[in-house]
């Protein structure tokens, strides 16, 4: 169980992308290394469908992008966070920490019947 | 237009202003660049190019769905700008023939009538040329878009040898065996051969898994055994891959072979993209029949509207008769004869045809006498 892969919960990668995005510009690939180096091994990533996320982000004005050049000297895509996504970021963490802790306090609280 | 409904709040952003080849070949390059940066870094933890490439490819997911969501994204903003053009348009035309009506009987001229009347076919016929068939004007077609193919990653496939083993394992070989000859085109041919006869959807699977590894000598010569000698049940989607190829040469053969299901040249801008949007996720059968319907009920309106079908006027819906393979409709069980017969094709007069150009009516004759003979 403890090795077990997890499946990301609803709306987690859209913050994953954004905080990770706070370091700086990163293309694609950069951004699903950075998740996985900031601890998110558990949880189960399908690298590619961070693309689709990314491109319905930058719709949504909470990325901008643009073409440049990788580490390795490919052209590659690099998105940065615009003020709309900082906003977002700061909002959606502040929810996400709230419902994490209203779970957990649940999850915490002993049953009466065997307090 | 663009200000205008950035205003009204339809769009967060400006539209994109590149053209719809520019950004299939945009998300290919994106995701081509993850893929092979990740075969990279394992190559460089020791495994070999065809198992690095293989495991970044499963590591990457489902490579054609995901380039589809990324495209309908990115498109979507497009094809509907498309669409609202083509409303305001149809629009204005309705208001054109009205004037036209009302005036009727005060024209002294009926050529004056006449001219007014086929400019506005030439341009209803624009209109229709530059966007898809709407299924839900078709009988008897469900409205709504059938379930996307949802893969499927359990099970054993067939490597090149024939031997079942898990997909990993079939995709690394596959990759392996195209990559032994990548500039000989016939080796690639054969190779899609052998793909086009695995059994159930084995084949586009695998495909939409390898493509991005393909060469180009090979990508251009992928789809034949997807489309001829009857067809294959997933040739649309094995076409899409095509469609929105990054690579020009590759693109013109995929959008050539679709026009046997698209029933129009999906050369023009746009045309194709818009038309992939609206069909690919549909059985075979019922993008033939749908668009099959489509296009003798405009050439069949055509040519109820006039005693003489005026010469050159249907030519660019004629010349697809040149690319379309019947043999497809016989195998995927639907009648072309009978929609072409419904709609009076065969019932066109040589007197009907008299102004067309040779070829045109010699193109008219050959479905003709291919009706009667069913």
């Amino acid at each position: 169980m403890p090795n077990q892969e997890l499946d990301l919960p609803p709306g987690a990668l859209e913050l994953l992308v954004l905080k990770v995005l706070t370091r700086g510009p990163m293309h694609g690939y950069a951004i699903v290394r950075a998740i996985q180096e900031r601890g998110a091994e558990p949880l189960r990533i399908e690298e590619g469908t961070l693309y689709p996320a990314l491109h319905r982000m930058e719709r949504r004005d909470l990325l901008s992008s643009e073409w440049g050049v990788s580490e390795s000297n490919r052209r590659a895509k690099f998105y940065r966070l615009t003020p709309t996504g900082r906003a977002a970021l700061k909002e959606q963490e502040s929810a996400w920490r709230r419902v994490s802790e209203a779970v957990g306090r649940v999850l915490d609280t002993p049953n009466k019947k065997w307090a | 237009m663009s200000a205008l409904l950035e205003r009204l709040g339809l769009f967060a952003r400006a539209p994109d202003t590149r053209s719809l080849a520019e950004i299939a070949g945009d998300i290919d390059a994106e995701l081509a660049f993850h893929v092979e940066e990740t075969a990279r870094e394992l190559v460089a933890g020791g495994l070999v190019p065809e198992e690095a490439h293989a495991e970044a490819l499963r590591r990457f997911g489902d490579y054609g769905r995901i380039r589809r969501e990324c495209a309908r994204t990115q498109m979507g903003e497009r094809i509907m700008m498309q669409r609202v053009q083509v409303v305001l348009t149809a629009l204005l035309i309705v208001a054109v023939g009205v004037l036209l009506w009302s005036n009727h009987e005060a024209r002294a001229s009926m050529s004056a009538e006449r001219a007014a009347s086929m400019a506005m076919i030439a341009r209803i016929e624009e209109q229709l040329a530059s966007r898809s068939p709407q299924p839900e004007l078709l009988d008897g077609l469900p409205a709504v878009r059938g379930p996307a193919q949802v893969p499927d990653d359990s099970g054993e496939y067939l490597d090149p040898s024939g031997k079942s083993v898990d997909r990993t394992a079939a995709v690394t070989s596959w990759i392996s065996t195209f990559r032994q000859q990548s500039d000989n085109w016939r080796h690639g041919l054969k190779q899609a051969d052998r793909l086009a006869a695995l059994p159930g959807s084995q084949g586009v699977e695998i495909l939409s898994r390898i493509y991005p590894t393909l060469s180009t000598a090979h990508r251009e010569q992928i789809f034949k055994p997807f489309v001829f000698d009857g067809g294959h049940r997933d040739a649309v989607e094995v076409l899409a891959l095509g469609l929105l190829d990054g690579t020009n040469s590759v693109r013109e053969r995929a959008a050539l072979y679709l026009e046997t299901y698209a029933w129009k040249n999906l050369m023009y801008g746009g045309v194709a993209d818009t038309w992939l949007a609206e069909w690919r996720d549909r059985p075979v059968a019922e993008v033939l029949r749908a668009n099959a319907t489509a296009w003798a009920r405009e050439f069949g309106g055509v040519a109820a509207m006039y005693e003489q079908i005026p010469a050159g006027h249907p030519t660019r819906l004629l010349e697809i008769i040149d690319h379309v393979r019947p043999e497809v409709f016989a195998t995927a069980g639907v009648d072309l004869a009978a929609i072409l017969r419904e709609n009076g094709i065969d019932r066109l007069t040589s007197e009907q045809l008299r102004l067309l150009s040779p070829s045109d009516r010699e193109r008219v004759e050959i479905v003709q006498s291919w009706c009667r003979a069913k």
